[in-house]
Order: structure tokens, then sequence, then C-alpha cells
């Protein structure tokens, strides 16, 4: 009897605590720094964050065609394909704003895209991803036309680092911490920020919405109190990050093979912090909407409202 | 006839797989697929990325012949030759392409000459181990015989080494032709300018999955067809050739 009543009584518990536990997907690399309080149970919530790091797009996107996340931190331009492939899925706001940077190797000059006339210039893994399509803009813009005047050559980033340090490449278009890892030590400097020719360009604060926290519409419509729980965690983890840099560092060391002088270098040109949708949509859209019209086969369609609210 | 039956009962699988899965993002439809497949039939750059893998492989196919022969015969006929080489072919053969990406890129720079230096060098010792293993297995009672009869070891290599030459390239070729365009397209996906290889890559950067396989499709059929025009030439040229000797 005694077994049975501690059976019923275990199980009710582990009910319990099921409920408030849910999956988020995060990046791995720099944008992991932000989440290490919450998976190190620095910042808590109500509910519990069971958080899984990919390594590459294959992993979350199967990860999120087979329901087996709830929320999910993606580029936003990832999550906006997503959606336009059918996936249920919604932003529920932007966190980072600051990342791709134009470096330039020490024996080089830049002085304008129209400095780069019969010169290559290198940019992590293929046609359509953000910095990509920005670069061909800003190209545009000043009168250049890319891949005639200027050729632009897709490589991984990795690959681009050693290249750029080893004096074979002297223009590389980067996100962070890759920025850091090809300048470091004197190789090279920082030409451009593209966020702040974004913002004069657009008209808008210089900062690009560059990746975001997602929901699946399904979780979402069936727990709206622990969405809103969630998004507060998480707000409270990059605070706690932004206010905590070194401690943040220090516990994200685990998850990371970056050296930590790398990533302190590289946080300080990198910006998080937590903006709701209901306060960037803008942002968002005219981000998006720029890309399609730039790039369609990238950016087939931009997303509709149900992309901003579930 | 066969063949298309064949075909069929695969694409049947495809459709009941993809409808069982139901996530297209992951496993499009065949349906899907073709439809891609069909945008890509119009567009001249597919044609232009099809005509780049296709030189680039003949090229990869002339060099790893050309070199790999006579370094497999040396190989073949001399034992030492052979335990001198092996070490060397062995390493290059196990090393994963992407340990040494950034060297190839370092040399050769991207464009046509990166993906062909490494699937060269990833061909290479598949076609001296393949030569050196036929020309160790030649008929040791014809050479016992020529020494008996006191033929001179030039006379030994140019009549009987020499003339199994031939079947060891036919062999050489059969071998390596189902895998070079496996291994330039990774590589054109790694560090190439043009190509399916670079299209995949692109495909995937947006997540086009039906597109994705769709260029998948092209490479099979490439690999395909390749690998029947050999089987079928080669027969006839062997039996011509062996007439003849």
């Amino acid at each position: 009897m005694k077994k049975i009543a501690f059976l019923i009584l275990f199980s009710v518990i582990v009910t319990i605590s099921m409920a408030g536990n849910v999956t988020l997907i995060n990046p791995l690399g720099p944008t992991t720094i932000p989440i290490a309080p919450i998976m190190k149970g620095v910042v808590t919530g109500s509910a519990t964050i069971n958080v899984k790091l990919w390594q590459n797009t294959d992993e979350a996107i199967a990860m999120i065609a087979s329901n087996q996340t709830d929320f999910a931190v993606l580029p936003v331009t990832l999550g906006a394909i997503l959606y336009s492939k059918g996936i249920k899925i919604s932003l529920l706001g932007v966190y980072e704003w600051k990342a791709f940077y134009l470096v330039v190797s020490s024996g080089a000059t830049f002085t304008g895209w129209k400095s780069l006339v019969g010169k290559s210039v290198y940019t992590p893994e293929g046609r359509g991803q953000t910095v990509d399509v920005l670069m061909r803009y800003m190209m545009s813009q000043d009168g250049i036309t890319p891949d005639k005047d200027v050729k632009i050559y897709y490589l991984q980033p990795q690959e681009i680092v050693a290249l750029f340090r080893s004096g074979k490449i002297d223009y590389a278009a980067l996100p962070e911490p890759f920025v850091t890892m090809a300048i470091a030590g004197g190789y090279g400097k920082i030409a451009l920020d593209f966020q702040k020719v974004w913002g004069e360009e657009m008209n808008l604060p210089d900062r690009i919405p560059i990746a975001g926290l997602f929901v699946m519409d399904n979780f979402a419509i069936s727990h709206p109190q622990t969405v809103i729980d969630v998004e507060q965690t998480f707000e409270r983890s990059i605070e706690w990050m932004n206010q905590n840099t070194d401690q943040a560092l220090e516990i994200s060391k685990t998850y990371l093979s970056i050296p930590i002088s790398i990533l302190k270098e590289s946080m300080k040109r990198m910006e998080f912090y937590y903006v709701p949708v209901s306060k960037c949509k803008s942002d968002v859209e005219i981000f998006l909407s720029k890309l399609n019209e730039l790039y369609p086969q990238g950016m087939p369609s931009v997303p509709g409202k149900d992309f901003y609210e579930y | 006839m066969k063949i298309l039956f064949g075909i069929l009962i695969f694409l049947i699988l495809w459709q009941i797989f993809s409808v069982i899965l139901n996530v297209p993002l992951i496993l499009p439809s065949p349906y899907l697929t073709f439809e891609s497949l069909y945008h890509l039939a119009l567009q001249r750059e597919t044609y232009q990325a099809i005509f780049s893998t296709v030189w680039k492989s003949l090229l990869v196919l002339l060099i790893v012949i050309a070199i790999g022969t006579p370094v497999g015969f040396l190989m073949g006929i001399n034992e030492s030759v052979y335990q001198i080489f092996r070490p060397a072919i062995t390493v290059v053969q196990a090393v994963p392409v992407i340990s040494w990406l950034a060297l190839v890129i370092f040399v050769w720079g991207i464009g046509w000459k990166g993906p062909v230096v490494i699937s060269f060098l990833s061909l290479l010792p598949i076609s001296i181990f393949t030569t050196a293993t036929g020309v160790r297995s030649t008929d040791r009672n014809l050479i016992e015989m020529a020494k008996v009869y006191k033929v001179s070891q030039i006379r030994i290599i140019r009549t009987i080494y020499l003339g199994s030459l031939v079947p060891f390239i036919f062999s050489t070729v059969e071998v390596i032709i189902g895998d070079v365009w496996k291994v330039i397209i990774v590589s054109e996906y790694l560090c190439g300018s043009d190509g399916i290889g670079v299209l995949i890559s692109w495909a995937r950067q947006y997540v086009d999955v039906p597109r994705i396989y769709a260029l998948t499709i092209i490479a099979v059929a490439l690999g395909i067809t390749s690998e029947r025009f050999v089987k079928f030439f080669f027969r006839k040229a062997l039996k011509k050739w062996q007439i003849q000797s």
C-alpha cells in the first residue's frame, strides 16, 4: 500500500515538473554566451529551460521540422525562410544587433567600395547569407557591379581567417568572432561597420536584426503563460551577461573552443539586447523586404503578419 | 525495360517514405523535386555548372591515369619501390579533405584548381594501388617461362608487363569513374567557384531542399551515364585489343 502511494506521489511530482519543462535550441558560438546564464542556472524562471546547442543549420532545421523543440534562437533570415516553407514559427523578439564587419589586411587599403574594383572579397558559406546580400547592396549603391567589378568568393569562415592571416586574402566580410580572429595580433583592421552603413542608408539606428528568439506556434497556443515566462527569462539572461561580461565568458568556456581573449575582444563589437517584436517589427520588416528585393532566390517571400504573432 | 521498372519502384518507395515522414523540408516528394529539376532545366546557369563539373572531372580522370598508372606500374614490378612509396600514398588516402583544405586554397586559390587538386589527391591512391596490385598479380607462369627461356628483363617488361597495362588503365577508370563525380562535387562545395557543388552549397544556404535533391539527381545521372558509357566502350575496346595481341 505504501509503495503504491509513493508511486502515485512520485508520478504526480514528475508530471508537475514536466509541465514546466521546455526545450530551446540555440546556435553554438558567441551566441552561446547570452544563454549561458540560463544553462548554468544563474538566471532561472518558473519554467525549466532545457537548452540544446546546434552547430549547423541542418541540425536546427531537423529539430524544428520534427517538433523536437518549443523555442529556437535562430538568425532572423533563417526563421523567415523556414516560415516561408510552411513551418509554423513566430518571432518573439530580436536580441543580436551587431556582428558584421569588413576587414582589410594590414598591407591593403579601403576607401569606399570603388577602391575594390579589380579585387576580391571573401565571405562565409555561400551566396545569399546576410552579409553577402548587404555587401552586394552597398556595392550597387556605390555604382559597382558585384561579381564583375569586384569578385566575391565564398569559403568557410575558418578558412577565410587562416588565409587572411597568412596574407593570401586582403578583404573579407565576416561576422564576429571571425573578425577578431582574423585581425588579432595586427594582421589587419576593420574598414567598415555594416550596421552603421545599413542604418545610414535606411534612416534607421545603426543596427541589423541578426538573430532572435522564435517559438513554435503549436506550443505557444497551448502554453501562452510559459511563452511569456521564457521570454522574460531569456531577456534577463542577456541583461545578466551585459552586466557581468567577464563572468558570462567564464561560464561559457565549457561550451566554446574559441579562446576567451578573442571572445572578450569580439564581444566589444557585438551587441546583444532583447527587443520584443512589438518594438522592432519595422526593423525586421524593412530588413527582410530589402533582402527579398535584392535576392529573391534567398528570401523568396516577405513573411506576413503571422510571422510576428502566434 | 527492367531498368525502367527499377526506377519506378524507387520512385514509389521515395513517394511512400516522403508521405510517411511528411516533412518536405527534410525529404521533399518526388513531385516537388522534379518540379525543381524542371526549373533548373530552364536556367542557363545549370548548364554552365554541369559543363564546369564535367570538364573538371575529365581533367582529374586524365591526370590521375597519367600519373597513377606509371607510379603504380613501378611499384608493381619492384618490391622496394612499393615499400618506399606505400606509406606516403596510404597517408594521402587516409587524410580527410577538410584537414588540408586551407593548404590547398592557400596554394591554388578558389576556382577550378582547388577542386581539381583535392579530387586528384583523393583518387590518385586508388589508381596507384589498382595498377600496382594488377601488375603484382600478372601471370607469374608467363614470367617464369620467359625466364626459363632466358628472355631479357627489358623484353619481359615490354611484352608481358606493358602488354597487360591496357587492362590496368581500363580497370582504374572503371573503379574511379563512379567516384570522380562525388569527389569533384564535394570539393566544389568546399572551395569551388562554379559547378554543381557550388549550386548545392547555395541551395543549402537558403534551405531550398527540393533544389538540393534536383541537383543531386543531375549528379547521379552524370555518374550513371559515364559509368555505363565507360563499361560499354571498354568492353568493346578490350575485346579488340585481346584479338590483336
